[in-house]
Order: structure tokens, then C-alpha cells, then sequence
């Protein structure tokens, strides 16, 4: 018996101006999944967030959600199960820190109707746990890039999505906070079951990061499964036009991606 | 570990109560924004009041206070007729469009300003200036205003709301409406107008001439409780659609991509703005002509001083906006007394250099970056 996945994508196409940035993806993720979205730039990595998480409708194609088309969930309704961090996010103005955190809660708040102390309560815990508590009372504008991406995730927890779908989120950060961004996602996802999609350039920490990944180039899907499996030394070369070696740490046994020269 | 799990939604209440507590306020503005709230309704409670008590007959501030409030709330008390005549039927209706029109352009001006996420939108932006100005133009042009005097207002209404309409048909496609399009429609529009209002000119003798540019320039001068009325109720349910508006407006801040992953109706957001702002900016200029800067600097001083939190900005921007006005036309109408000056004149000569001023001295503080 087949279980439905918790997200599906059926001959996805997306074009802009009739030119297609994605084409013909068949896809579904199933719940509990760490999934790592690898692929050159421009292949079309945002775009298939956008389309996957429901921000933009494909022109061709179908994405269900739980069995549901995606596009008949309310926009609050969505927002309580599916949940986005974005490339470069961004407040514009001098918002404070809890203020956007807070605004996290949105969907699950009624109109008009005021934060209550449930919802004050996932607040504090999602910034605990991304560790950004501290920095409750800070404007945005003031903060470090890590300490902002963090803020960012924290947001997107507090939505309590059963799908997290994060774009880059270890870009512009230093190998330290890219490591423990990763961590905090994967933590999340073991312990509390949430399904996670995130595009990634590193391929080690891809490796590291995910059980699965899905790779794409030029809008199409070239290959998905255990990420074991299909980051190899071929497809690198294929996707990338890069020679690489793909091993494992002699002393630590963890596994890396080493870049020996572009073909 | 905590045990309550948050991100599956049941959290402990009592996580939540000790927030409160554990809050100590930083401040990163200079003023709180419940306590500047009440500085502004007491300002606007001295503004309406001095502009009803300054005139060619000066009278007690707080006997006017006390006429105000006695016939305000029907007191049977003994008021002097000539003072109560002069407060209710002549000043008072002035002051209180005065600060109407202040209420509606500012707090538009401050939630354009956030749908836009650009530091020049002011009310008129979408071509509800313009729009309706054209509309007055042609009453004018048509002497509709000697058959009754509410054509004018009439069709600058429904200039307004046509020229918001025509921008927001030119900005959407596929349903949705792009900010940028929106911006530019609005303004290639505004300029259209201008165009059509100024050809009009070579074609209406001086008489005509006169009024048309009296009604452009933006006045405030005899206007009674009708006109009050008329605009008050478009102008209420504006502003108050906004003010239910601001939470979606801050997430919007973010972009609409960011807030449509958090579960804001974008679009729907988008369209409820643009209504509110056309009916509240609409219904002002038809009963006084645009009135400029008070829609652009008003919402970027209050941002200055308590941030960028469109719950609090819009209701504060309405009430500066309101006392501002008042006390712009009491200048305009008693600094060359007799001579009358144009209210725009007025809110332009003292409203710039004192912005300027707050933008200097907090620079490092400027909230749009």
C-alpha cells in the first residue's frame, strides 16, 4: 500500500514570458524528510521552492499537498503547514526582533485578534531554540548576517509548519554559523518530525546535512534518492562540469566533496 | 529540553505569562508610542481649540474650550450667543474639516508609504490627486458650482476614485498587482491630468481662470458643517479600514513573497489598502483641493520617533496630521490678516524645514534602511 506523500509535484512547468524555468518535474516528498535541493545557479532551485511551497502557481502541472491541490488551501491555511525562508530576507524598516519573530504566529492568529500567551509561548521557544532569545529587543538593522538568518528561521518556526522549505539558508554566513544553522534544521527535523527542503551549494555540507537530494539542471530534475548515492563523482562532473572526489575523512569518516579542476 | 512542543502548536500558558515580566522595554525610538498617542490627542484637543478662539475676534482659550464641549454634549448652560455663534457656526466647521483632511491624507500617506516600501509615497501617489482635481476642474469648467455646490466635490470624488481604479487596471494582471507598475501608472497618470487641467486653462476666460486655480491650490476657507459631513463618513471608514490593516501591512514590509509564505492574502491586502486610501484621500481633496507635504513628512516624522510599527503609525500620523493642518490654515488665516494665504503655502513653508531639521539630527536612525 502507498502511502501519500505529504507533497507532491505532477509535471510541474513553470515559464515566464514563454521562456521555462522549470520543466516537467515529477517529484513528492514524503513526511519526515531532510532534503537537499543541489543544482547550478540558475537551474532553478527558487523556483521550485516558490512553486513547491505554493507562492507561485505553475503554468503547467499540479502540486498536492496531503493529497489536496496546493492551491486550494487558504492563504492561512498554508501558512500554518508550509513554511519559507527566503534567499535574502529582508524587513526594510527597524522592526524589532520579537516583532518579527512574531509575526510568525500570523496564520494561526484569527483577524484582529491579538497574540495570546500560547502564542508568546511558541515565540520564545522557536528563539531559544534558533538562540536568538537574547536579541529579543534589538532592531533588526543592527544585527550581524548570522545572527539575522537566525531571526529569520525563528520566524519561520514560529509559523509551526509541518513543512520547512529553506532557500540557501547557509548563504553569506561564515563556516561556523553555516554549521550551525544546519544543525539547529537537522535537529528539528529528527526530533520534532518537521519535513525539510533546502537548497544548498556546498556539497559536503549537503552530504552531511541530508538523507536525501534532489539535483536539477537547467529547470529539470536529473536525478533523486539517498544522498549517498547520488552525489557521485560522475554526477558532479555531469551537473557541475567539475572533477571531484567524493570520500570520506580518513580520520573522522565523515563524508566530503573535494574539488580537484574544472573540466 | 523543554517538554511543551511548541511546533506542534500546544504551548505551556505559562511560558507566555512570564513574558510580560521579562519584557524591559529598550528603547530603541525616543518616545513610546502608547504615551506619544496621548501627547497627540491632547495636541489635537489644543489645536481645534485654539483655532476656534483666534480670529479677527480673539476670544479665552478656555471659554472656547468650554463652548466647544458645552454645545458638543448639549449642556444646559448659559453661553454667550455671539461667542457660541462665532465658535460653532464659523470657525468650528473650518477647524474641523481642517483637521479631517490632516487625519486622512496622513494616515494614507503613512500606509502608502509602507504598501510601497518607498519614502516618496504620499497620498496622491496612485492619481487620486490628480484624478480629482480633473474632476473639480470639470465642474468648474462646466459651471456645475452655480447650479449647486456640491457638484464640485462630487466629481472630484469621482475623479479621485477613477483615476485610483485606472492605476490599479493598468498595474494588475493574472490577478495580481505589481507595486512598481502601480507606482508609475499612478504617476504617468497624475501627469496626464495635469496636461488635460492646463490645456483647459486656454480655453475658459479669466473668470473661470480664477476659480479653477483657487480650487487647485488647496483651500480651507469657508467651509461649514455640510462640507464636514459630507466627507467625514468616507473618511472615517478609510482610515479605520487601514488601521485594521497594519499587521498585514508590517508583514508586507518584508516583501510579498515573505508575507504570502506567512499566510498574508497579498493581493486582497493590496486591493483593501488602495480602496481605503482612494475613499479617505478622495473624500479630503474634494472639499478643500490637495493640500500637499502633509501626506509625505507627517508619517516619516512619527517614524522617526517611534518606528516603523504601522499599528501605531497610522493612528498617530491621522493625529498629527489632523493638529498639523488646523494649525497651518490658523496661521494662513491670521498672519497677513485680512489677507488670506493658501493653506498648501503655509503647511509647505513650516512643515519642510522642520523635517529637514528631524532628518538631520537623526540621520543614523533613518528607519527605511
Amino acid at each position: 500500500m502507498e502511502v501519500t506523500p505529504l507533497l507532491r509535484l505532477e509535471a510541474v512547468t513553470l515559464s515566464y514570458r514563454g521562456e521555462s524555468v522549470l520543466r516537467d518535474i515529477d517529484f513528492s516528498i514524503p513526511a519526515g524528510a531532510m532534503l537537499g535541493l543541489i543544482g547550478p545557479n540558475g537551474a532553478g532551485k527558487s523556483s521550485l521552492i516558490k512553486v513547491a511551497a505554493g507562492l507561485v502557481r505553475p503554468t503547467k502541472g499540479q502540486v498536492t499537498y496531503q493529497g489536496r491541490p496546493l492551491h486550494s488551501l487558504d492563504e492561512r491555511e498554508r501558512g500554518r503547514e508550509i513554511a519559507v525562508m527566503s534567499q535574502n530576507p529582508e524587513m526594510g524598516f527597524g522592526f524589532r526582533v520579537y516583532d518579527v519573530v512574531a509575526m510568525g504566529r500570523y496564520p494561526h492568529r484569527r483577524r484582529f485578534q491579538p497574540l495570546g500567551a500560547a502564542d508568546h509561548g511558541v515565540i520564545r521557544e522557536v528563539m531559544e531554540i534558533t538562540g536568538v532569545w537574547e536579541l529579543r529587543e534589538r532592531l533588526l538593522p543592527t544585527l550581524s548576517g548570522g545572527e539575522r538568518q537566525r531571526v529569520f528561521l525563528a520566524r519561520a518556526l514560529a509559523q509551526s509548519p509541518k513543512l520547512l522549505f529553506l532557500d540557501e539558508p547557509t548563504a553569506n554566513l561564515d563556516i561556523r554559523y553555516q554549521l550551525e544553522i544546519l544543525q539547529i534544521i537537522r535537529r528539528l527535523n529528527r526530533e520534532r518530525g518537521i519535513t525539510v527542503v533546502l537548497a544548498i551549494h556546498d556539497l559536503t555540507l549537503a552530504l552531511r546535512a541530508c538523507d536525501d537530494v534532489a539535483v536539477l539542471t537547467r529547470g529539470r530534475l536529473a536525478a533523486a534518492g539517498p544522498a549517498a548515492c547520488v552525489l557521485t563523482e560522475e554526477l558532479v562532473r555531469d551537473v557541475f562540469g567539475v572533477d571531484a572526489r567524493v570520500g570520506r575523512d580518513p580520520e573522522t569518516g565523515t563524508p566530503r566533496v573535494d574539488y580537484v579542476s574544472v573540466i | 529540553m523543554r517538554e511543551s512542543s511548541a511546533l506542534g502548536v500546544e504551548a505551556r500558558g505559562d511560558a507566555g505569562r512570564e513574558i510580560p515580566a521579562a519584557f524591559r522595554p529598550a528603547r530603541p525610538f525616543p518616545l513610546r508610542a502608547p504615551l506619544l498617542t496621548l501627547w497627540l490627542v491632547l495636541l489635537l484637543v489644543a489645536s481645534v481649540t485654539l483655532g476656534a478662539a483666534i480670529g479677527v475676534v480673539q476670544l479665552p482659550f478656555w471659554d472656547t474650550l468650554w463652548i466647544i464641549v458645552a454645545r458638543s454634549l448639549r449642556l444646559p448652560v448659559e453661553l454667550d450667543p455671539g461667542q457660541a455663534a462665532i465658535i460653532w457656526s464659523v470657525r468650528l466647521p473650518r477647524v474641523l474639516v481642517a483637521g479631517l483632511v490632516g487625519f486622512a491624507l496622513a494616515a494614507s500617506g503613512a500606509a502608502m508609504q509602507g504598501l510601497f516600501r518607498n519614502p516618496l509615497a504620499d497620498p496622491g501617489i496612485i492619481g487620486v490627486s490628480a484624478g480629482g482635481s480633473m474632476g473639480a476642474v470639470v465642474a468648474i469648467f462646466l459651471q456645475l458650482h452655480t447650479v449647486s455646490g456640491w457638484w464640485t466635490p462630487a466629481f472630484a470624488f469621482a475623479g479621485a476614485l477613477l483615476a485610483a481604479s485606472l492605476a490599479y487596471a493598468l498595474a494588475t494582471r493574472g490577478g495580481r498587482t505589481d507595486t512598481a507598475t502601480l507606482l508609475l501608472a499612478g504617476v504617468a497618470l497624475s501627469s496626464l491630468f495635469s496636461a488635460v487641467i492646463s490645456l483647459l486653462y486656454h480655453f475658459v476666460e479669466d473668470g473661470i481662470l480664477r476659480q479653477i486655480v483657487y480650487w487647485l491650490m488647496g483651500n480651507l476657507a469657508g467651509r461649514r458643517w455640510e462640507h464636514l459631513s459630507l466627507a467625514a463618513p468616507f473618511v472615517l471608514a478609510g482610515t479605520a479600514g487601514l488601521m485594521l490593516l497594519a499587521t498585514e501591512l508590517n508583514i508586507m514590509a518584508g516583501g510579498e513573497d515573505d508575507a504570502r509564505s506567512l499566510g498574508v492574502p497579498v493581493e486582497r491586502v493590496k486591493r483593501a489598502v488602495l480602496v481605503c486610501v482612494s475613499l479617505a484621500t478622495g473624500a479630503a481633496i474634494s472639499v478643500t483641493g490637495m493640500i500637499g507635504f502633509v501626506g509625505l513628512i507627517v508619517p516619516h516624522m512619527l517614524r522617526l520617533v517611534i518606528g516603523p510599527d504601522h499599528r501605531w503609525l497610522i493612528p498617530t500620523s491621522g493625529l498629527l496630521g489632523a493638529s498639523f493642518l488646523i494649525l497651518c490654515d490658523l496661521i494662513a488665516r491670521t498672519v497677513f490678516s485680512p489677507i488670506e494665504l493658501r493653506t498648501g503655502i503655509v503647511t509647505a513653508i513650516f512643515g519642510v524645514p522642520f523635517f529637514l531639521y528631524l532628518l538631520m539630527r537623526r540621520r543614523e536612525m533613518v528607519a527605511w534602511r
